[in-house]
């Protein structure tokens, strides 16, 4: 591969680039949309849940049964009185719980006072004199026990943000990638272009660079844009500024290049193939549908929850990456381009 | 140089080129002509390496066509210009050409000053920084020209170089051209302007999916007509005719157009002997020439009007 061919096919995209205002729009119009509005959504929805404090909830349970010094485990309760109880993996509903302990459940609707609480989740409940097991008071009933516990689910939130804006460097590239290679087509430029003596290899390297560095580079800006909004609503609360942690700057380095390559092999992968760019744009937006389909089923899984589920999905991603360009290659072919072109 | 042996191509069945035979000659510049659909455009793709051959093969610059690692050498020492400029519109004269340079491997001393002399030689030098989109339809051919030159190739081959073009602007391509020829190299030019390529090329070849017929353009007309001589009287013609009959080397002795036409073998030396015997037979000879056959005549006795 000859590197200086493949960097004046860059070098020439990215001029080209910079005077096609469509391009310019989308490389900052869509990238500032999602790193604002987004984060500032997320953060609202995470405090409508969050501040539901104690003393703002209004119950009404009607207490049917009582139980009273016992210990309970595996079991589905509501509307219940519970006094001086030891509860471990219950479900608890409209119930009222006093001078207990909870580890381990779920309670929903609960009146819970002098009680000491657990790796629990905990919704529309009014606490009093509560204790986790470091005796730190978590505000809002949107609550797990334990400090280590609440910091892990708000980091899978924030992780959860990242992978929404995982959006970015797979949206980018359907227009720029569209542009790069139909343009030349529509321009009649691909045939002198072929004629030099370029490879395949080194046109589509050269053209993928061009749109890979145009597109991480606003989605790094996105990134960093968003993790400041993100710190900004957050850091009052927080007292420090969670963004960018390890998950994030990780996405960052592999997870959103893995997907942008994805996304634009993909898109060049169809614009060898068609003769317009409106249609490789619609075809292309069409064909990332199932990328971003995987990622919103990956936000109620494992994705979310750690650095290694997020880099091993990196490795599955480039390897992917690897198949698509190899496909790329034996599908890309100069004579049909020229031959078949409008 | 380039030597096509059988060389043919089909789309989907049809043929576009058949059994096509030619040789161009290194520093020779070529003109194929054709109808439209005659297979010019497929031919010189085919012999840039962008196609592929269906049957035969060819040889540029003794570098087999769509045969690695022969196909890329043959790219590198080849220029095309092909039937659309295809020029980089938002791009400046300059970025467009330096662009190609770069990717033909011309170090950036060099090619700075090779686009200064083609830009000049353009007279667009002072334009070199506005962007293609705002050039006219002639200023932008002349750009896709010099593009094709731009890395000094040994053999370039122009699709149509004046098409489309306006009179004025026609002429400084060709008055380009020409100038770009004398620096020896292999210039092979696809046209259906006979005019052009009368004026532009050494030798020619006709075709119509295949070579109809080649050589330079005085070579073609007298393999179809010969050479005629046409004698003028003031008297009239018809009377003298016969005096020319039978006189060694002379064929087909004619009145047309109220001329005397004889096809001879060699009107250098047959001439002399045609006047005096008229001459003698009491004619008044006013004045003697040869017909000329254009490039356009042998064309539209190969060609006719059987354009696909």
């Amino acid at each position: 591969m000859n590197f200086d061919r493949v960097m004046a096919v860059t070098r020439k995209d990215f001029a080209e680039f910079r005077k096609n205002k469509y391009i310019l729009m989308t490389l900052i119009v869509m990238p500032l949309i999602l790193s604002i509005v987004l984060p500032m959504i997320y953060i609202s929805v995470i405090n409508s849940v969050g501040t539901q404090s104690t003393g703002e909830v209004h119950l009404n349970i009607t207490v049917t049964i009582n139980y009273e010094g016992v210990s309970l485990s595996n079991i589905t309760l509501a509307d219940a009185r519970l006094e001086r109880v030891n509860m471990t993996n219950c479900v608890l509903t409209s119930c009222i719980v006093g001078n207990s302990t909870v580890t381990r459940s779920v309670l929903t609707s609960v009146d819970i006072s002098n009680t000491s609480i657990q790796d629990c989740l905990i919704f529309n409940s009014r606490l009093a004199s509560v204790q986790d097991d470091g005796g730190n008071y978590i505000r809002g009933s949107f609550y797990v026990g334990g400090n280590d516990q609440a910091k892990q689910l708000r980091d899978i939130l924030f992780n959860l943000l990242l992978l929404w804006l995982i959006l970015i460097p797979v949206m980018i590239p359907t227009v720029t990638a569209s542009y790069s290679f139909v343009g030349e087509k529509t321009n009649r430029s691909l045939e002198p272009l072929l004629a030099t003596p370029i490879s395949d290899f080194e046109l589509l390297v050269g053209k993928s660079a061009s749109i890979f560095l145009i597109s991480i580079g606003a989605t790094w800006m996105a990134f960093l844009i968003a993790a400041g909004v993100v710190d900004l609503l957050v850091s009052p609360e927080l007292g420090s500024h969670p963004l960018p942690n390890a998950y994030w700057l990780l996405g960052m380095v592999l997870l959103a290049p893995g997907m942008c390559l994805m996304s634009i092999l993909a898109n060049v992968l169809i614009s060898s193939k068609v003769s317009d760019v409106r249609v490789s744009q619609q075809i292309g937006g069409v064909l990332v549908m199932p990328i971003i389909l995987f990622f919103i089923l990956s936000m109620t899984g494992v994705l979310a929850s750690g650095l290694l589920p997020l880099f091993l999905v990196s490795m599955l991603v480039f390897a992917i990456d690897a198949a698509i360009l190899w496909i790329s290659l034996r599908i890309f072919r100069r004579e049909e381009i020229l031959v078949k072109w409008k | 140089m380039i030597e096509t042996i059988g060389l043919g191509r089909n789309y989907d069945g049809k043929v576009a080129v058949e059994d096509l035979n030619l040789k161009v000659n290194d520093g020779e510049v070529f003109g194929l002509l054709g109808p439209n659909g005659a297979g010019k455009t497929t031919t010189i793709r085919m012999l840039c390496c962008l196609i592929g051959q269906t049957s035969g093969t060819a040889y540029v610059n003794g570098f087999e066509i769509n045969k690695e690692p022969d196909a890329s050498s043959i790219r590198s020492v080849v220029g095309l210009l092909p039937e659309s400029p295809g020029l980089y519109e938002s791009l400046s004269a300059t970025r467009n050409l330096d662009f190609y340079a770069q990717l033909y491997g011309v170090p950036k001393d060099k090619r700075e000053k090779r686009i200064e002399e083609l830009l000049r030689m353009l007279e667009l030098w002072d334009r070199r920084e506005e962007p293609i989109a705002t050039y006219s339809k002639g200023m932008k051919q002349k750009i896709a020209i010099a593009r094709a030159f731009v890395h000094n190739p040994q053999i370039v081959f122009l699709d149509e170089p004046t098409a489309g073009l306006d009179p004025a602007a026609s002429v400084t391509v060709r008055e380009f051209l020409l100038q770009l020829s004398g620096e020896g190299r292999t210039i092979f030019i696809n046209s259906h302007h006979l005019d052009e390529v009368e004026r532009l090329c050494d030798r020619t070849a006709i075709m119509n999916r295949t070579v109809l017929a080649a050589g330079s353009p005085k070579e073609l007309t007298s393999r179809f007509w010969g050479r005629t001589t046409v004698i003028e009287l003031s008297d009239s013609p018809e009377r003298f005719v016969d005096a020319v009959r039978g006189i060694e080397g002379a064929s087909k002795a004619r009145v047309e157009g109220g001329k005397i036409m004889i096809d001879l073998d060699d009107p250098e030396k047959r001439n002399p002997a045609i006047v005096d015997a008229l001459t003698r037979a009491g004619a008044k000879v006013e004045y003697v020439s040869e017909l000329k056959r254009s490039l356009e005549d042998v064309y539209l006795k190969l060609v006719g009007g059987g354009q696909r």
